[in-house]
């Protein structure tokens, strides 16, 4: 094995293959931060770029726009409250918190660092026992992901501590409207009323950007309202820490601990097929918050929550590969896209990769903590100027986010019916902002309802109605006493928020 | 409003929401089964539990007015709503229905500044910069993305 390290780490030294990392990391960093732009989009749109280079700098430049696009989300849900991808809707929990606090800068470098430690772990996990993991990944069956969805489902009461009963009536609601579109067992249509937009169900994008972006511009329109009324200065007040505080030593020794542990547990899920980031950053939060010496602090700009969000996040990008490397299959839509690439170059995917071609798979592998150490330089300067965003007319930013969100929402599917989608989850989200609903169960809700349900009757289907398929595969017995614990535990500790 | 009349006015709501959603989930959805379960099976089952969440905060609700007997009526909530971010609300379901009907470009160029002005915006640089980025994310999405933006028959650009 060191032999083809050595290799690999050979192979990449190269110009084109750190020019092409650099040119992924930007897209990846560019795509990733805007609402609407995905990952997906920017590996679809490199791809063709690819088909004439040899496969290792063409990897990498798909590799490059994979990892920084999964990190840049942070930067636009930290900064303005709105995710730039799904899975930085958890970020935005503390995230956005900490900008209002006047700490943009410190939020920013968190999630940046977390990102490249997580990416890091990740890479070494795939390096080292890619092929371990992979053998215990390919063991999920129907009734393992509805395990796994109710552990990710459970978190609903961590975030819910300020009031349990609404955080659940709000996850309700998410499961409800994550049920219209087609069954996905029978095929019928359900809650569609008809229409056919309806019936391919409701995306994530425009209800993202509805329930946290609209419900936001609502609130600023509320605050120069108030302003008027008092008589005050309605101009923007440009937060002094955001040039200013930034992230201390000690600050990120403290969350080292939080980064290492979501790291893992984004490698972990990551390296299950059909999971994907969201569950990952937001389970890291759980266990972040649920081990926290400052419980109190969450949900009201705790960094701990920032680091462990991004690290679950971006320890998924190694992870996600390790089903696609060693055994051919995708662990999420970009993975699935990445392994066309691989095809397309003439390479095999699954166990005939490591054998047969080595030394590139190798290479591609060491130029992943590359593209890692990229990302952290160009995010740096990138910040830098997205920080500016902050500092722009607040009317004119109003204007500003609204195109953004009505195109990012319109994009997805080149849809009017999702800009329209985007507004009735802005209004909720607003009704939900004001009556202290809080949000982030819906949303989990809409990612983790069709998975559960899914995979709940899939697993009936085989064991012809018997519930007793949960109880009796062990991962799944274990997935769902670890949620019971989490669930009670998590119960326990909103009864002595509360009670303090 | 006072706080108890909210909190009984936000279960009904709520229990309304759970009866309206159990009513679709019957009628909007066809009964079939398959191993038991049928599509029907969870939305009903989400339903019911926001009408159980529902009467829960009822009676959290009415134990509250009974605790607070007297001191209820004094203690207000502290919700209160603003005509102004509903209209801004308006104007954004203008700008999409506009942007069906005309295009991006008229439905950016007419009701986003009409949302500055209203915020009291005066300084004309600002809607130049407006300008500046309406054509930008034009270019970036329908020429560089090559995704297009909704746009009206007028020679096929705007």
């Amino acid at each position: 094995m060191l032999t083809n390290i050595l290799s690999g780490f050979i192979g990449i030294l190269s110009l084109k293959v750190f020019a092409m990392m650099n040119l992924g990391v930007l897209a990846g960093l560019i795509f990733g931060s805007i609402p609407g732009l995905t990952v997906l989009m920017a590996i679809v749109l490199l791809l063709p770029i690819t088909f004439g280079m040899d496969p290792l700098a063409g990897m990498i430049l798909l590799l490059g726009a994979y990892c920084a696009g999964n990190y840049a989300g942070s930067i636009t849900a930290i900064l303005i409250n709105t995710p730039g991808t799904p899975a930085a809707a958890a970020t935005l929990i503390e995230g956005y918190p900490l900008t209002k606090k006047g700490k943009a800068v410190k939020a920013l470098n968190m999630a940046l660092i977390a990102s490249v430690i997580a990416g890091l772990i990740s890479t070494v996990v795939l390096l080292f026992v890619a092929p371990i993991i992979a053998t215990f990944a390919v063991k999920f069956g129907p009734a393992e992901f509805f395990a796994l969805a109710i552990f990710g489902l459970s978190i609903i009461i961590s975030v819910s501590s300020k009031n349990l009963l609404k955080g659940l009536v709000s996850g309700l609601i998410g499961i409800y409207i994550s049920m219209i579109g087609i069954d996905p067992i029978m095929g019928t249509a359900r809650l569609s009323f008809g229409s056919y937009n309806m019936m391919s169900g409701i995306n994530l994008v425009p209800a993202l950007v509805g329930v946290f972006s609209i419900s936001e511009l609502m609130n600023i329109c509320e605050d120069f309202w108030k302003k008027w009324k008092n008589h005050e200065d309605d101009s923007f007040e440009i937060s002094n820490a955001i040039e200013g505080e930034k992230l201390t030593r000690g600050e990120l020794l403290d969350c080292m601990k939080t980064i290492i542990k979501s790291s893992f547990i984004g490698t972990f899920i990551g390296a299950v097929p059909g999971t994907g980031a969201i569950l990952s950053s937001f389970a890291s939060y759980n266990e972040a918050k649920r081990s926290s010496k400052h419980p109190e602090e969450f949900g009201h700009g705790a960094l701990e929550g920032v680091a462990a969000t991004e690290a679950g996040n971006n320890g998924i990008t190694g992870a996600t590969l390790i089903p696609m490397m060693t055994l051919g299959i995708p662990g999420d839509v970009v993975t699935a896209v990445m392994m066309g690439a691989l095809i397309m170059h003439g390479l095999p995917v699954g166990p005939a990769l490591f054998s047969d071609h080595a030394p590139l798979t190798y290479a591609i592998i060491i130029g992943l903590f590359f593209v890692n150490i990229i990302m952290f330089l160009q995010a740096k300067v990138y910040i830098k100027l997205f920080v500016k965003i902050r500092n722009i007319n607040k009317k004119l930013f109003v204007a500003l986010l609204l195109i953004f969100c009505a195109v990012g929402a319109f994009a997805v599917n080149s849809s009017m019916f999702d800009v329209f989608a985007m507004l009735v989850f802005g209004i909720v989200g607003y009704f939900f902002l004001k009556f202290d609903f809080p949000l982030v169960p819906m949303v989990l809700a809409l990612v983790l309802g069709p998975l559960a349900e899914t995979s709940f009757r899939q697993a009936l289907i085989i064991s012809r109605g018997s519930l007793m398929i949960f109880i009796q595969k062990p991962i799944s017995l274990v997935f769902l006493l670890i949620s019971a614990i989490s669930l009670v535990i998590s119960v326990i500790q909103a009864r002595k928020l509360q009670n303090r | 409003m006072k706080l108890y009349v909210e909190k009984f006015m936000l279960s009904l709501i709520i229990l309304f929401t759970g009866i309206v959603m159990h009513i679709f989930a019957i009628t909007q959805i066809q009964e079939a089964s398959l191993a038991g379960v049928s599509p029907r099976a969870v939305p009903i089952m989400v339903s019911r539990g926001v009408i159980i969440m529902a009467l829960i905060m009822l009676i959290q609700a009415i134990v509250f007015y009974q605790k607070e007997r007297g001191e209820a009526d004094h203690v207000r909530s502290s919700v209160v709503f603003h005509r102004f971010p509903f209209t801004i609300f308006l104007l954004m379901v203008a700008y999409a229905v506009v942007m069906v009907f005309a295009g991006y470009f008229i439905a950016s160029l007419t009701i986003l500044p009409l949302i500055m002005f209203i915020l009291k915006e005066r300084n004309y640089k600002n809607y130049l910069i407006l300008l500046a980025i309406v054509v930008l994310v034009y270019l970036i999405m329908d020429v560089v993305l090559n995704i297009p933006l909704p746009k009206i028959g007028l020679f096929g650009i705007i």
